[in-house]
C-alpha cells in the first residue's frame, strides 16, 4: 500500500534503500551524521550505517566535492549533501571543470557516478547571499545531469535513478518542499532522469514549471479553472536532459505557453525553454510565450520584500490571463 | 514607400471610415498636404500625409479600417505600388560568405518570394526580424494566425485582430473563415449596394408613432429639470444576492424591483411628486403606481408595464408582480391596467452599462427615474479610499408640479432607501 509521506522522508528512503542495495554509496557533507542534516534528511542513517558511509565533514565544500569525485572516479558512489546550493559556488569549480568533464577528458576510462543534493529556493529570510536558485548555473553545464523533484513520490525515485546514473547528478531540492507531503509507491522504484511530467491537462495555454513553481503552476491552473481558463501543467522535473517532447506536443496543441522559475528569469531556465519552445512550435504559437521569474534584486531580507520578490500563483494567474488574452479581472 | 495608417483619434475608437480621399491613387502629395476625411465614433477629421511620393489608395472610401491597419501608401514617382519580391543578393549575411551562400539556411535565409519587400536592403525582412504578411506588412498576427490564414485562404488585411494589442489569433482568423463573405465584402468594394432610392421609408407601428407622439408633446408642454444622485449600493447588491441565495420566491429579485420598492416609499413621504399638472391644477395621486420602462421582447419601441399600488407591496410582491406584468406586456397579451394608471416611472439602462441618462417624462406623471449601470470605483469611506459600486440616479422633474428642493430631497430619500436597503425589506405598511 502506497502511503503519504514527507518530501525528506522520501529522499531518506531513498538513500537507505540505495546503501542498503550497494555497498559502494556513501553519504558525505556537513552536519548530515551527528546531526542528521540541516534540513533533517539524513536523521538516523549515521547509526544505521555507521561513520565509513555516513561521513561529517569539515566546512570545506570544495573539499566534499573534490574528495567525492575522486572516490567516485576509483569506483565509489558518493552521495555528497551541500547545506544549500548557495554553498555550492565554493565548490563549482570542482563541479564544472571536474565533475562534468573527467569522463570525457579521460576517454571515458574514468566516470564521476556522483550525486550532489543540495536545497536553494528562497522564502524563509535567509536574505541575499542564501536565497539562490542556481539551477541554470549547472543546466548550463554540458556533463552533468540536472533535476528538481516536486513531490515526494519523485524525490524517492528520482534520487534513486540519480544515485544509480553513471553520471554525475546535481539534485536540486527545494527548502519549501521538504514538509510537503505526498503519495510515495511502496517498495523499490525510480523515476527516470530526463523526463517531465504533465500534472494536468488542459487547452488554453501551457504552464511550464521549474522546481517548486512546478507546485504554483498547479494551484494557479486549479484557480483559474474558475475563470475558464484551462491550464496545462508540465512539471519539467528535468532541467538538464529537458524533455521537449511533451512540451512541443503539448504548446502545440494550446498554442500557449507560460514558463515560471523562482530564480531570475533573463538568462534563465525560462529562457532557454521560451527559447526551444519558439523554435520548436512557431507556427503553432497563438501569442508570445511569456517567462515568469523572480524580482531582478538580490534577494532582501525584509519579509515583505521578500515575498513581493518571488513569483505567487497569482503572479502565475496573472500572466496565464495575458498570454490567454484575457482582461485583468477587476478587484 | 510608406504606409498611411489608421489613427487612432479618441480611446473608443476602434475603426475609421474615409468619408472621401482628398486625392487620387497616382497623384503627387506632399508632407502635410490633407489627403482624406476620416470619420471616428466621435468626430471627422482631415488626415495628412506625411510624407512626399505618389499616394497609392488601399482601403476606398466608405470602408472602416480598423486603427493601425495600412490605408494608402505614399512611395516615390514611378515606384511599383506592389510588393516586389525580396531581392535575394540583398542578405546581408549571404554577401558576407559569398563563397558558400548555401551554408546558414537558418539565421540567413531571405524571405521567400511571397514576402513583403521592405525598402531598406539592409533589412529585407523588417527591422524587427518578424516575417512580413504577404500584402499587408503591418498587419499583426500570431504565427499560429499566419499558417491558419495561408492554409484557410484568409486575408488577414481583412480581419480585426481581438488578441492584445489588437493581435490577431487563431480564433479570429477562424472565425473570418466562417463567414468568409463579410471580409471579402469588405476586400471587393466595386459591389454595389442593392438598387433603390438612398433613403427607405419605413412605416412605424402603432406603437412606434404613439411614442413619437407623446414623447415630442412631453419634450415641448412639459418644462422640465433634472436631478442626479449617486448612491452605494455595496449592501443592495449583497442584499440582493442573499435573498436570491435564501429567500423562496425572490430568486429573480432585481434591483429595478429594489427601486420600485425605494420610490414607492418615497412617494408615500412626497406626494406632491406623486402628482399631475391637468388643465392648470394639481391633481394629487392617491395610488402609487411604477411605470417600468422596457423594451420590447420583438421589433423597436417601448412598453411601460406597470406595477400598482407598490407602496403596498413587500419587495418579493413587487418582484413576482413586476416579472409577471412585463412578461404580459411583451407577450402582446396585457392584462387590463398593465400598461396604464402609472404616477410615476423607473427606466433602468444599468444592465446596457450605462452610466446615466436623462429620460423623457411620460406626461401626465411629473416625473421619471433613470437609473445608470452599477460601477466598482474607489470611495472615500472615513477618509480611506475603499472600492465601492455606486449607480446613478437622475430624476426627469416637471417643474410645473414640483420644485427643486422636493426634487433633492426626494432623491435623497430614494439614496437614503437603497444605499440602506434593510428598509426595503421590512413588510409592506397601510
Amino acid at each position: 500500500m502506497a502511503e503519504e509521506k514527507l518530501y525528506r522522508v522520501a529522499l531518506r528512503e531513498a538513500l537507505a534503500e540505495e546503501m542498503e542495495r550497494d555497498e559502494s554509496v556513501y553519504l558525505v557533507g556537513e552536519d548530515i551524521g551527528k546531526f542528521g542534516g540541516a534540513y533533517r534528511v539524513t536523521e538516523g542513517l549515521l547509526d544505521r550505517f555507521g561513520a565509513q558511509r555516513v561521513v561529517d565533514a569539515p566546512i570545506a565544500e570544495e573539499a566534499i566535492v573534490g574528495s567525492a569525485i575522486g572516490s567516485a572516479m576509483l569506483g565509489l558512489r558518493p552521495v555528497v549533501e551541500l547545506m544549500t546550493i548557495n554553498f555550492s559556488l565554493v565548490a563549482y569549480d570542482q563541479i564544472v571543470n571536474n565533475a562534468a568533464k573527467i569522463r570525457y577528458m579521460f576517454g571515458g576510462e574514468a566516470k564521476v557516478p556522483m550525486v550532489i543534493r543540495m536545497p536553494g529556493g528562497a522564502g524563509h529570510q535567509l536574505s541575499a547571499q542564501h536565497s539562490h536558485s542556481f539551477e541554470v548555473l549547472y543546466g548550463l553545464i554540458p556533463g552533468l545531469l540536472v533535476v528538481a523533484p516536486t513531490t515526494p513520490e519523485d524525490a524517492k525515485g528520482m534520487l534513486k535513478s540519480a544515485i544509480r546514473t553513471d553520471n554525475p547528478v546535481m539534485f536540486l531540492e527545494s527548502m519549501s518542499l521538504y514538509n510537503v507531503r505526498g503519495v510515495v509507491p511502496e517498495g523499490d522504484y525510480t523515476t527516470p532522469i530526463g523526463k517531465a511530467a504533465v500534472r494536468r491537462t488542459g487547452t488554453d495555454v501551457t504552464i511550464v514549471g521549474v522546481s517548486r513553481m512546478a507546485v504554483l503552476a498547479h494551484e494557479a491552473a486549479k484557480q483559474l479553472e474558475e475563470e475558464d481558463i484551462d491550464a496545462e501543467v508540465i512539471d519539467l522535473r528535468s532541467i538538464r536532459p529537458i524533455d521537449w517532447p511533451p512540451i512541443i506536443e503539448s504548446v502545440r496543441r494550446t498554442s500557449r505557453c507560460l514558463v515560471v522559475e523562482e530564480g531570475w528569469a533573463t538568462y534563465g531556465v525560462t529562457a532557454e525553454i521560451a527559447a526551444g519552445v519558439q523554435e520548436r512550435c512557431f507556427d503553432y504559437l497563438d501569442a508570445p510565450i511569456r517567462r515568469l521569474g523572480g524580482a531582478q534584486v538580490p534577494m532582501p531580507y525584509s519579509l515583505p520584500l521578500e515575498k513581493a520578490s518571488i513569483p505567487t500563483s497569482e503572479d502565475i494567474k496573472k500572466l496565464a490571463r495575458e498570454v490567454v488574452g484575457r482582461k485583468p479581472l477587476d478587484g | 514607400m510608406a504606409d498611411v495608417n489608421m489613427p487612432k483619434l479618441s480611446d473608443t475608437m476602434e475603426e475609421g471610415t474615409i468619408v472621401e480621399w482628398k486625392k487620387k491613387s497616382g497623384d503627387p502629395v506632399k508632407k502635410g498636404d490633407v489627403i482624406a476625411e476620416v470619420e471616428s465614433d466621435k468626430a471627422t477629421f482631415d488626415l495628412e500625409s506625411e510624407s512626399d511620393g505618389v499616394l497609392d489608395i488601399i482601403v476606398p472610401q466608405g470602408v472602416p479600417a480598423k486603427i493601425g491597419a495600412p490605408i494608402a501608401r505614399i512611395g516615390a514617382p514611378g515606384e511599383a505600388p506592389a510588393a516586389k519580391p525580396a531581392p535575394k543578393e540583398a542578405a546581408p549575411k549571404e554577401a558576407a560568405k559569398p563563397e558558400k551562400p548555401k551554408a546558414e539556411p537558418e539565421a540567413a535565409a531571405p524571405p521567400p518570394p511571397s514576402q513583403q519587400a521592405r525598402p531598406s536592403p539592409s533589412a529585407p525582412n523588417g527591422a524587427d526580424g518578424a516575417p512580413r504578411v504577404a500584402g499587408s506588412p503591418e498587419v499583426k498576427a500570431s504565427p499560429l494566425a499566419k499558417r491558419l490564414a495561408a492554409e484557410l485562404g484568409v486575408n488577414l488585411a481583412m480581419v480585426q485582430g481581438s488578441g492584445p494589442e489588437g493581435r490577431i489569433v487563431k480564433e479570429d482568423v477562424q472565425a473570418a473563415a466562417a463567414g468568409r463573405t463579410a471580409p471579402q465584402r469588405a476586400s471587393a468594394p466595386t459591389i454595389s449596394r442593392p438598387s433603390g432610392p438612398d433613403v427607405e421609408v419605413v412605416e412605424p407601428t402603432r406603437m412606434q408613432a404613439t411614442i413619437a407622439r407623446r414623447m415630442a408633446e412631453a419634450k415641448t408642454t412639459v418644462p422640465e429639470f433634472n436631478v442626479t444622485v449617486e448612491a452605494r449600493v455595496d449592501l443592495a447588491v449583497s442584499m440582493r444576492q442573499q435573498l436570491k441565495d435564501s429567500v423562496p420566491g425572490a430568486d429573480k429579485v432585481t434591483m429595478t424591483d429594489f427601486l420600485v420598492r425605494a420610490c414607492a416609499l418615497s412617494l408615500r413621504k412626497f406626494p406632491e411628486v406623486n402628482s399631475s399638472w391637468v388643465d392648470g391644477r394639481f391633481q394629487r395621486k392617491r395610488r402609487i403606481s411604477i411605470g417600468l420602462a422596457v423594451a420590447p421582447s420583438q421589433g423597436m419601441g417601448l412598453l411601460v408595464p406597470v406595477v400598482h399600488d407598490a407602496d403596498l407591496k413587500d419587495l418579493i410582491q413587487i418582484s413576482i408582480e413586476s416579472r409577471q406584468v412585463i412578461e404580459r406586456a411583451r407577450s402582446g397579451r396585457p392584462a387590463e391596467g398593465d400598461l396604464s394608471g402609472a404616477t410615476f416611472s423607473i427606466s433602468n439602462l444599468g444592465m446596457y452599462g450605462v452610466d446615466e441618462f436623462v429620460a423623457i417624462i411620460n406626461p401626465p406623471e411629473a416625473a421619471i427615474l433613470a437609473v445608470g449601470a452599477i460601477k466598482e470605483v474607489p470611495v472615500v469611506d472615513a477618509g480611506r479610499i475603499v472600492p465601492g459600486k455606486v449607480m446613478r440616479m437622475t430624476l426627469s422633474v416637471d417643474h410645473r408640479v414640483f420644485y427643486g428642493a422636493t426634487a433633492a430631497q426626494f432623491m435623497a430619500e430614494v439614496k437614503r432607501l437603497i444605499e440602506n436597503p434593510v428598509t426595503l425589506v421590512v413588510p409592506a405598511t397601510q
